[in-house]
């Protein structure tokens, strides 16, 4: 796609941006959907130094209870590496138990919209903005399941999967899992004793 | 007097469990689960209000949870609860292990570098629990000895137990898990969350109802229950309970639900 088809797609909403992973498939009777996971950027305690760029305007604000959904890492692409995913950690999460943190949110997703191959918990999609805005509403009962479907129905809504995301994303837990390992290690006298038959 | 007190908060879909155990005049907390999204923070509210009518000044008293557990790596049960640790704090931060990516690595990547988490790993039986207050907990699953690729298996099933009276905490095991430790369910039982928020699967091996007939008629079933996006409990499970006449209680008909005992007698609270 040339780059101006891209800001073109974009605008419409319907380039595949919104990166989400697959934590559970549904296949009921009246309900076959996905449950997927985004991640995003959330602010609890007042942060300064933010500027809102509106219509050529430039307004400082102190930013409080935001949240903005994670689209893409600090140098733009894809999550094609798990230090991509750890550096947009680091940089957000500079200090730990500071204001700003990377926290995951739900939506559901019909398994339509899916390939069949790749629909399994753990893959990540992509998927477009218009796409991202119906399944929120539908999450937060803004729509009626009737109506979100009919419209990924109407739209022909698709998901792109993204393999190295998918890839990344596994490495990169594993990596904090061994990071957790290493700690039990370092510290057996702070883990759970065993039980003693 | 010593007590011990389980509060299903109702958060709509997934679960979120208030566990509280007094003696002496101190009372210690714990949190399984939560569900919690940015813009819908139903067990984030309930606690808040909740610590503050115990007066509990939450910057000063941190941690205030003693241990708050993640049932399963599923997301309806996992979100929120990075937000509720860094706003309340925590002594331990217990898991099972899982291969389900995502919402997890967030979890232990901030486990691994905050204060407000004094120590954190992952359950099985071969586990050691401390204490919770004049409670004594214990890990009936999972075993040591594997992971599940069906996540709700690798839920921790917790026993609680004061005196006389035990309370079983069950996730979303479903049957293969109840096959193996149904016979397990001490005698002394006096309050079984139904697992899996009272799904088919959470409940039956075909038509046999694996974890419900090991289960003490005495003791009082909680749901956490949900109309959207589909209803659970599933009408089979609500029949089973009918026609056995066993006492339930469902978050979605009674609201937040709340089940106490002294170690010798239970009460049951709800707001509906």
């Amino acid at each position: 796609m040339t780059d101006r088809n891209k800001l073109a797609a974009e605008d419409r909403g319907i380039s595949e941006r919104v990166p989400i992973v697959i934590d559970d498939v549904k296949r009921l009777k009246t309900f076959s959907m996905s449950r997927c996971i985004y991640f995003s950027i959330e602010c609890d305690s007042p942060s300064p130094g933010w500027t809102l760029r509106i219509r050529n305007r430039k307004i400082p604000f102190l930013l409080v209870a935001l949240s903005g959904i994670i689209l893409e890492p600090i140098d733009g692409g894809l999550f094609r590496t798990p230090d991509k995913l750890e550096q947009l950690f680091e940089n957000i999460e500079k200090d730990s138990d500071e204001g700003i943190y990377v926290d995951t949110n739900d939506l559901w997703i019909p398994n339509f919209i899916f390939d069949r191959k790749n629909l399994k918990p753990g893959s990540v999609y992509r998927v477009a903005f218009k796409l991202f805005k119906a399944a929120y509403d539908f999450r937060n009962q803004i729509l009626s399941q009737q109506e979100y479907v009919g419209q990924c129905k109407k739209y022909g809504w698709k998901a792109r999967y993204s393999a190295s995301e998918t890839k990344a994303l596994g490495l990169w837990q594993k990596k904090h899992i061994d990071e957790t390992k290493e700690r039990h290690e370092k510290h057996p006298e702070l883990t759970l004793r065993r039980q003693t038959k | 007097m010593a007590s011990l007190k389980v509060t299903l908060i109702n958060v709509g879909w997934g679960d979120s469990i208030l566990l509280e155990s007094e003696d002496g005049g101190t009372t210690h907390y714990g949190l399984i689960d939560s569900n919690d999204t940015s813009t819908l923070r139903s067990s984030y509210i309930f606690l808040k209000r909740y610590f503050e009518k115990a007066e509990i000044d939450i910057g000063n008293s941190k941690p205030i949870f003693q241990f708050v557990l993640l049932s399963h790596a599923h997301t309806d049960h996992g979100q929120g609860l990075k937000a509720l640790m860094r706003e309340f704090g925590t002594e331990n931060f217990w898991y099972p292990k899982s291969l389900r990516q995502g919402m997890l690595g967030n979890l232990l990547r901030y486990a691994n570098r905050s204060t407000n988490i004094g120590w954190h790993e992952a359950l099985h039986t071969s586990k050691q629990l401390p204490n919770f207050g004049p409670a004594q907990m214990s890990v009936l699953w999972p075993h040591d000895n594997g992971i599940s690729n069906n996540e709700n298996n690798n839920s921790v099933v917790l026993t609680l137990r004061l005196d006389r009276v035990s309370f079983i905490m069950t996730g979303d095991a479903e049957k293969d898990v109840w096959l193996q430790i149904a016979p397990l369910i001490p005698r002394s039982t006096r309050f079984f969350k139904v697992p899996h928020h009272g799904s088919v699967n959470g409940t039956f091996d075909n038509n046999t109802a694996v974890w419900f007939n090991h289960c003490p008629r005495s003791a009082k079933l909680g749901v956490s229950s949900h109309i959207r996006p589909f209803e659970h409990p599933d009408q089979e499970v609500i029949d089973l309970f009918d026609n056995n006449n066993r006492r339930y209680y469902r978050t979605d008909r009674h609201y937040h639900l709340t089940f106490e005992t002294n170690g010798r007698r239970t009460n049951v609270m709800y707001w509906h």
